[in-house]
């Protein structure tokens, strides 16, 4: 056996060729892989709300990207009930659009928010600024619908996470209705609310959807409108009122035979 | 600055070859580099006219380091099976050659034990019982009696002369240079990366003196030579022996001259 | 003198994986994150009673999931970077690479040794998840099960492509620190990756700074399922086999380079 190791020479050029191979081959490669990423993350959709992950605390990160959110979300809300309860709006709608950013796909936080918003943040700052109802009417309707049209905004991001959920409308449409007294603007929601298809249609929102058009004096429209709706009704679904329906059919035709 | 160069070196088969240096000299590089484990950064190294870490030369290498790099939650005989089958032994007869080897090197009391509860020198002998599986023609001992108790060592040497005379060659590093001059047959002195001077032991130990076994206290070159006459003239039977640690004095003188 | 034939390289490559195995089978991370998980799962419906939402199913099953994810991520960094040091700096891989062994069959064997043991456990929490989900969750059938098998078999697809980085990072490094700091650095950046974007295209040191990172690492957000997909049925916007095939190709580009960089290591 022999062993023999002749002089040595410091050549680094092979290790120098390898390691500027392996470099371009890795560029090349993550390259094409960067690019692959970026059409299947494009598919995907953004999967955690990115306002949210900017914003957020770090703890508050890791829920929502560990897939906690869910708790993370219900803490958030308590922290808004208590905010809530001290009538502190900005901290209470602070926690509660966490909440709600946390668990998009809840309806229950973005139903609270939105009627924190619209019925209780006016009363708050209207009797916090010291107005009285006598005398400050003006004053009320300005704040109230200042907050109805922000409870709008947020019902408008919420039917980006519940783009089907006919409750998104309805709400909306209360909001029109007994906030900014916008009666043919609540009509378009009622009827939104009613063409989603969803398992439980809301049947009473076709029918207030009429009552609005008779309400503003479109008799023969609102008359059409049952009409139309009447033959669809399911029955033996006591939800679908389907006695009133024809109630007012009766009550609009003989409206419309009299007018003529 | 090189760690090794111009190194030439044999080891003939059945030969124990004991490789001395100071710290830092690269006896470990050199080992290192026969067996693999740090690639040179140029120049040759052979094994059997064969690349000095190649799979073939590696196959035909048993190597013990200076530590016993072993899965210290194992135990000895998991870790001594797991390497039968490593080194190519079908299932049955790695049993067998497992059991052999524990018998040579006194591990049955170890074998259900982890390896990190065995003390240092059980641990060598794993270490030694896992290069000896390989059934090698080589054996690299990098200071294979660091650590040992004067029994232990002893029985290290026994073993290693009784591998010898089964025709496997050894290299040693050490620095125990008593202990292991009756042991080995040749000796390379390693200094600064380079092999300064080598040969068989008899050839190194030819220049040196002889001492008789007891000697007075003021016994002159003249008494020396007298007493050798005598004996001469007288046709006396006996034998000259040196006193140990001959070669350490070759050792000592050598390097003195090198660093000179 | 006999010569004894080394073995074939799958056979090296599945003993040392083996090995690996039974040396992740003895490191204790593994069963506390496996203990501390469970209990966890456990609570689920402790936690649901919290819950203000309508669906308590969708709960249990999305805390479910995100405790086997985090749980998982630990165990894919931790462990993996745990053995890798072992065999780095313990140099355990030194009697083994004094053998007549392949350093890329080692590297190799050592990979899958650690994905195997990190896919195990995977498996079990998932099958733990399953079990409880079934006892638990209204509406948790067969169909749901088949779903749940679906968003494990990605999630082990996560749990390889980790594997991956960290047999890249453990290819060099000695320090068990640094593996698990980086490795952990490393995957909570690829779920922030649609963040990451967003802020890329924002701010002024994004597209210096956050791009070239965006470059190197995979989405590993799309590797997640939520309770829409598992007892909704809703279809996901990735096909499996797409998003398998991404993983896999990241997972061979950086074990590459990782057996590369093992190669010139020196002991």
């Amino acid at each position: 056996m022999d062993l023999s190791i002749p002089s040595l020479v410091n050549v680094r050029r092979s290790f120098l060729f390898e390691a500027l191979t392996a470099s371009v081959a890795c560029l090349i490669c993550l390259g094409i892989l960067s690019e692959w990423g970026y059409r299947v993350t494009q598919k995907a959709g953004e999967r955690a709300p990115t306002v949210v992950l900017r914003t957020g605390s770090p703890a508050l990160q890791l829920a929502a990207l560990s897939g906690f959110n869910r708790v993370g979300a219900n803490i958030y809300w308590i922290r808004s009930y208590r905010a809530w309860e001290r009538q502190d709006a900005a901290e209470a709608l602070r926690h509660a659009a966490w909440a709600s950013w946390m668990n998009p796909e809840e309806w229950y936080f973005w139903q609270g928010t939105v009627q924190m918003i619209a019925y209780d943040f006016p009363r708050w700052e209207f009797v916090a600024g010291g107005y009285q109802m006598e005398t400050d009417a003006a004053v009320w309707h300005q704040i109230r619908e200042q907050y109805g049209d922000e409870a709008l905004h947020w019902l408008e991001v919420a039917k980006r996470a519940l783009p089907s959920d006919p409750r998104v409308e309805l709400a909306a449409a209360h909001i029109c209705l007994n906030v900014l007294a916008d009666a043919p603007r609540a009509r378009t929601h009622f009827r939104s609310a009613w063409e989603m298809s969803s398992e439980e249609r809301p049947w009473f929102a076709a029918r207030i959807y009429g009552e609005l058009l008779r309400a503003e004096g479109d008799t023969k429209g609102a008359l059409e409108w049952y009409r139309h709706i009447q033959p669809q009704l399911p029955s033996g679904l006591p939800a679908a009122e389907r006695a009133l329906f024809e109630q007012q059919i009766q009550k609009l035709a003989a409206l419309s035979q009299e007018s003529e | 600055m090189a760690a090794l160069a111009g190194i030439d070196l044999t080891v003939e088969a059945g030969e124990i070859c004991a490789l001395l240096g100071p710290n830092g000299a690269g006896k470990s590089t050199l080992f290192k580099i026969l067996v693999g484990l740090t690639p040179a950064d140029g120049g040759t190294a052979l094994l059997w006219g064969q690349p000095a870490g190649s799979v073939g030369a590696r196959a035909r290498i048993g190597y013990v380091g200076e530590n016993d790099e072993l899965h210290l939650g194992e135990t000895v005989q998991a870790t001594l099976s797991w390497f039968a089958r490593l080194r190519g032994w079908p299932a049955k007869e790695a049993q067998f050659q497992v059991e052999k080897v524990v018998f040579r090197l006194g591990l049955e009391a170890s074998l259900q034990r982890p390896v990190g509860v065995c003390s240092k020198g059980t641990r060598r002998r794993i270490s030694l019982a896992v290069a000896l599986l390989a059934k090698p023609a080589l054996l690299l001992l990098d200071e294979p009696s660091a650590g040992l108790d004067p029994e232990a060592h002893a029985h290290l040497i026994q073993l290693l002369k009784d591998l010898r005379a089964e025709g496997t060659s050894i290299l040693l590093s050490t620095h125990g240079l008593a202990q292991i001059e009756n042991a080995c047959d040749s000796a390379a002195i390693l200094f600064r990366g380079r092999i300064v001077r080598s040969g068989k032991l008899s050839a190194l130990q030819a220049g040196m003196p002889f001492e008789p076994v007891f000697s007075g206290q003021n016994w002159t070159e003249a008494d020396r030579e007298a007493l050798r006459l005598w004996v001469e003239e007288r046709r006396l039977s006996g034998n000259w022996h040196r006193p140990a640690g001959v070669l350490e004095s070759i050792y000592r003188e050598t390097l003195q001259e090198a660093a000179l | 003198m006999n010569r004894l034939q080394p073995p074939s390289t799958v056979k090296v490559l599945c003993l040392v994986a083996v090995r690996t195995l039974a040396a992740a089978r003895r490191q204790p991370s593994c069963l506390v994150v496996g203990i501390l998980a469970v209990g966890l799962l456990g609570g689920a419906r402790f936690f649901a009673s919290f819950d203000f939402g309508e669906n308590s199913a969708g709960f249990l099953i999305d805390f479910g999931l995100a405790v086997v994810f985090l749980s998982g991520s630990l165990v894919a960094v931790v462990l993996p970077a745990q053995l890798w040091i072992d065999e780095m700096n313990q140099r355990c891989a030194v009697p083994v690479l004094s053998s007549p062994v392949r350093r890329e069959t080692f590297f190799f064997g050592v990979f899958f040794g650690a994905s195997a043991a990190v896919g195990l456990f995977l498996i079990l929490m998932f099958l733990a998840l399953g079990i409880l989900l079934s006892a638990w969750a209204d509406g948790f059938g067969s169909a749901a099960w088949e779903r749940l098998m679906g968003a494990c078999w990605l999630t082990l697809v996560r749990g390889f492509l980790i594997g991956a980085l960290m047999a890249l990072l453990g290819s060099f490094s000695r320090s068990f620190l640094f593996v698990v700091c980086v490795g952990a650095g490393f995957v909570f950046a690829g779920e922030l990756y649609p963040v990451a974007w967003a802020l890329a295209d924002d701010t002024a040191y994004g597209a210096t700074l956050l791009n070239p990172l965006l470059f190197m690492m995979p989405n590993l957000g799309l590797f997640g399922s939520g309770s829409g997909h598992i007892l909704g049925g809703a279809a996901p916007p990735v096909a499996a086999l797409e998003l398998s095939l991404y993983g896999a190709a990241y997972a061979a580009l950086y074990l590459c380079l990782g057996a590369w960089i093992f190669r010139s290591q020196a002991w």
